[in-house]
């Protein structure tokens, strides 16, 4: 191959190369457990709203945000106005209470 | 290889991109090991590609990114490790032996290194892990030698061979090889 043909097929390399490195890097580091970002603590507060769906309401479990199996009423949160108000301060108080009896 | 007056054209871009990127891999494979999981094993996976098409660049390539042009006989190495003592080795335009060696020595270390690394998610996973720690510090001292024959090397033939690493360009001597 002549000098001029290698040069290309080198700079070809370089740039399948950067392409590998592209793949490899972009978005950066996926969220982890261990994480706790504004997106991941938004999302948790979505999940931790009360439904319209009686079951919903009733079962701590039934959060996954899909229409309940049995009702089959989907899961509607209310507006944002509402969410994260006192749940998170009566909880805080509450674990606050019970150390406090406990201690 | 184009020639410049008494400069020749020696390192080709892949070549020169294959090796800093490396460069910058192994720091951050080093300093991401403790903590971030995921730049540490991305980077892994990277080196991987770089080594993987740097053996493809080593038989398709010009002449000195070839295997060809740098793996010489155990006696010519040592021939060129006598001289080194002597203080007047033969100059080379692209790697001599024992650069030649070590690039080969580096590419096997850090597949090991990377490769283990991988393997630590399967199974046996403290045998792999003790090996890819093992694997990355013999690595390490590999690149200390590697950089401590390049300090030599630019000495002994006057001649900065980590800017002819970045530029692509070496100088011409009579009696190269």
């Amino acid at each position: 191959m002549s000098e001029t043909g290698l040069t290309r097929l080198s700079w070809l390399f370089v740039a399948v190369t950067l392409g590998f490195a592209v793949a490899l890097f972009q978005g950066g580091a996926p969220a982890v457990a261990g994480d706790d970002h504004d997106e991941a603590r938004d999302l948790r507060h979505v999940m931790e709203e009360p439904s319209s769906c009686p079951i919903h309401r009733a079962s701590a479990v039934c959060r996954s945000g899909w229409p309940c199996r049995w009702t089959g009423i989907p899961f509607e949160p209310k507006s944002s106005a509402d969410r994260v108000t006192a749940a998170p301060d009566e909880r805080a108080v509450r674990i606050q209470g019970e150390f406090s009896l406990s201690a | 290889m184009r020639l410049e007056r008494d400069r020749a054209s020696v390192w080709d871009p892949f070549v020169r991109m294959f090796h800093w990127s490396l460069v910058l891999a192994c720091l951050a494979v080093w300093f991401s090991a403790e903590e971030w999981e995921w730049l540490h094993v991305q980077t892994g996976y990277f080196i991987l590609v770089l080594i993987g098409m740097r053996l493809l660049w080593g038989l398709l390539g010009p002449r000195h990114a070839r295997f060809s042009d740098f793996l010489y006989s155990p006696r010519r190495t040592l021939d060129y490790l006598s001289d080194l003592r002597s203080g007047s080795p033969q100059h080379y335009l692209g790697h001599n032996p024992a650069g030649g060696w070590m690039v080969i020595l580096l590419l096997l270390f850090l597949s090991g290194s990377a490769g283990s690394g991988m393997l630590t998610a399967f199974e046996h996973a403290e045998f792999w892990e003790d090996l890819h720690e093992g694997l990355a510090n013999l690595t390490l001292l590999m690149i200390f030698v590697h950089l401590g024959g390049v300090l030599l090397s630019s000495v002994l033939h006057k001649e900065n061979l980590v800017a002819a690493m970045w530029t692509g360009m070496k100088k011409r001597r009579d009696a190269n090889v």
